[in-house]
């Protein structure tokens, strides 16, 4: 059954205090859904506080969301606890952005891909070892040096070491927070290359979160836009890159300095649009599309209702009143 | 014909690390014109943000070596004692960075901080250094200056605290800006508005302007010229049409057939560089990207392993140079899978 979805999200919400201890509490995600096929890959873009990175830690229930439902493989795992959330740690894992903090520095390599494999039980203790020179090799590093301690690796050795601790526990979903934003380009290359390598091999779906959209539109199959904790665009790469509709992914195209501009024609002149959004708190502009002070289209409607994610064609969808 | 306003000839940085040495920046020389941006790009221990330190004599120099010149609207800078060197900071180059709120004072009022900087090179009221910050504040597109100069680093977003350097930058009216890494921590709009204030500032201050960057993107948008450093080395070198459209070292065709884009065919494999920048450490003969380089079979003897090439003149009246051992290597390029960004 190739159509189930792997992962339904619907309506979620999380909220923080926007102080410690206090009342006041901005929303960072904001009734998103979405799903996700077995071996797909959703991108998620937007700026900073946009709820991208929250919308990871609840799929993997690092958070509870407040509101909403996370079904993976029809089970709805939002609100399970700790002991029962742990079957489900296997099918579902975090590649993180930091390969220099998102490793134990005193473990060998060794020690951090064994914990997950006897963690989770995935291989007889007498087949840890050998299991462990097969996810190196994996990732394209020397099973030899599962010895050695993450301060004796690169940084696209380094992300190449989480990703095989992801693929310790043999996961059907990988959720990857920027996992290529912190290398160098030549670096960043091999390592997107790795994991096309291994969504073809292992059939892995992704949700894969970025900032940057040249990196998103060359790994995903759809892309979904986040805009204050909300989605206002969702679509097939092709539709979002080629006819984004929502006036904020045409901003952020445009925003967007590309060498292929240089080759193609004469450099883009910059443009400066308005100032940036911070987190929605809440009471301030809860009434009406949330991007219309940055919108170059807006119009008296958007003031008075929040526009609804809107089908335009299929299996695209954008939230606006103009557009 | 005047000089240009930057000279630097044969700048070497080097670090004595543990018994050993590390070369961060070799051999490197380049000029900026006023009024001119030049982009210094490479990858991390390449020697970017090393030798622009060095510029200002930024560097530790109980830890550094720094040798070769460097000459700011005439005066040589390496040197130069630490007194005459601090007046110069500020008054005739300033530098921003990539953290501005690492950089900014989280207890002092950002107006305060502006009119800080205008202070030690002025001698003039508070009220007059005040009245300054508020007009930078202003100039750099900050709403509402006067009120705003009253608040504290943590009242202002990413985007914002970045104008804050610029105009700190800025208020005693340098010729030089030297900008490292200034947009790569924030979002790609906010992004945006800091080139654009840069580029606007330069024009209207008819100022020089070094960017150093990673981000090829960055300087197609807002750069004249580009130098891009290899294992401390300058490897190429030229106005950023010709380098980059017309690319004629191997590292620099690599780093650009590693970047997905936003147009053209998506998807499939990217074509890396493979392996890592060679160890600083080690005082390796030849070309420093032979390692890396898929093209050394193509040159007579073992050459690229055992001779440093020179900076080659390429194409524009000796502007686009690069450090390659190929005679032809446009044309090496041409012959091989077409660049997918054409």
């Amino acid at each position: 059954m190739p159509d189930v979805p792997l992962l339904e999200v619907r309506d979620l919400v999380k909220q923080f205090s926007a102080r410690p201890g206090g009342r006041r509490t901005v929303t960072a995600v904001d009734g998103v859904a979405f799903d996700l096929r077995p071996g797909e890959t959703l991108g998620l873009v937007g700026e900073s506080g946009s709820g991208k990175s929250t919308i990871g830690k609840l799929v993997t229930r690092l958070l509870r969301p407040d509101r909403g439902e996370i079904r993976l493989a029809g089970r709805d795992i939002s609100t399970l606890s700790g002991r029962a959330m742990r079957p489900f740690r296997r099918d579902v894992q975090l590649v993180f952005q930091d390969p220099y903090s998102s490793l134990n520095p005193r473990h060998t390599v060794g020690d951090i891909l064994g914990t997950a494999l006897r963690v989770h039980d995935t291989v007889p203790r007498s087949q840890v070892a050998h299991r462990i020179g097969e996810l190196l090799g994996q990732v394209g590093l020397d099973p030899a040096h599962a010895g050695r301690y993450p301060h004796e690796f690169s940084g696209g050795q380094r992300q190449r070491i989480g990703i095989a601790r992801a693929l310790a526990v043999g996961p059907r979903l990988i959720v990857a927070d920027e996992p290529v934003s912190a290398l160098d380009v030549s670096i960043q290359a091999q390592v997107m290359n790795l994991l096309e390598d291994l969504r073809a091999e292992l059939g892995l779906a992704f949700l894969f979160i970025s900032h940057d959209l040249a990196v998103v539109r060359h790994f995903c199959d759809r892309v979904a836009v986040l805009y204050m904790g909300r989605i206002v665009e969702i679509g097939t790469r092709e539709q979002i890159y080629a006819d984004p509709r929502h006036p904020y992914t045409q901003t952020l195209m445009a925003a967007v300095p590309d060498i292929a501009r240089l080759r193609g024609g004469s450099p883009r002149r910059i443009r400066v649009p308005s100032a940036s959004p911070v987190a929605a708190e809440s009471g301030a502009q809860r009434s009406g599309c949330r991007f219309r002070a940055r919108c170059p289209v807006a119009a008296p409607v958007c003031a008075e209702s929040e526009p609804a994610l809107t089908l335009r064609a299929g299996g695209h969808r954008a939230a606006c009143h103009i557009r | 014909m005047t000089d240009p306003f930057v000279q630097v000839r044969d700048l070497t940085v080097r670090f004595p690390v543990a018994g050993s040495m590390v070369r961060a920046v070799q051999g490197l020389s380049y000029d900026v014109e006023l009024g001119r941006t030049l982009a210094i790009v490479g990858e991390s221990g390449s020697g970017k943000s090393a030798s622009s330190l060095a510029l200002l004599g930024l560097h530790d120099r109980r830890r550094s070596i720094i040798t070769g010149s460097v000459r700011i609207g005439g005066r040589e800078f390496i040197g130069m004692p630490e007194e005459q060197l601090r007046h110069h900071r500020g008054n005739t180059a300033a530098m921003i960075f990539q953290d501005p709120r690492a950089s900014l004072h989280p207890y002092l009022t950002v107006g305060y901080q502006i009119a800080e900087a205008y202070r030690l090179h002025h001698r003039t009221t508070r009220r007059a250094a005040r009245a300054h910050a508020v007009d930078m504040l202003g100039r750099v597109g900050i709403a509402n200056p006067a009120r705003r100069a009253g608040d504290f680093p943590h009242e202002f977003s990413g985007g914002m605290c970045q104008r804050v350097m610029i105009a700190m930058a800025l208020v005693n009216d340098p010729k030089l800006l030297i900008a490292d890494e200034p947009t790569t921590a924030l979002d790609v709009t906010v992004q945006a508005q800091i080139l654009g204030l840069i580029a606007g500032l330069r024009d209207e201050f008819g100022s020089a302007v070094i960017l150093i960057t990673h981000d090829l993107g960055v300087v197609t948008d807002v750069c004249d010229d580009v130098l891009v450093m290899y294992a401390g080395r300058s490897v190429e070198h030229g106005p950023v049409r010709s380098v980059l459209g017309s690319p004629t070292h191997p590292y620099t065709w690599g780093l650009l057939e590693s970047l997905p884009s936003l147009s053209g065919p998506a998807g499939g494999r990217l074509h890396p560089i493979p392996g890592a920048p060679p160890d600083p450490l080690e005082a390796l003969p030849g070309c420093p990207f032979h390692a890396r380089c898929e093209y050394p079979a193509r040159v007579a003897g073992d050459r690229c392993r055992t001779v440093l090439p020179d900076l080659a003149v390429r194409a524009g009246d000796g502007a686009h140079r690069s450090r390659c051992h190929l005679a032809a290597p446009a044309a090496v390029f041409a012959g091989e899978i077409a660049p997918r960004l054409i």
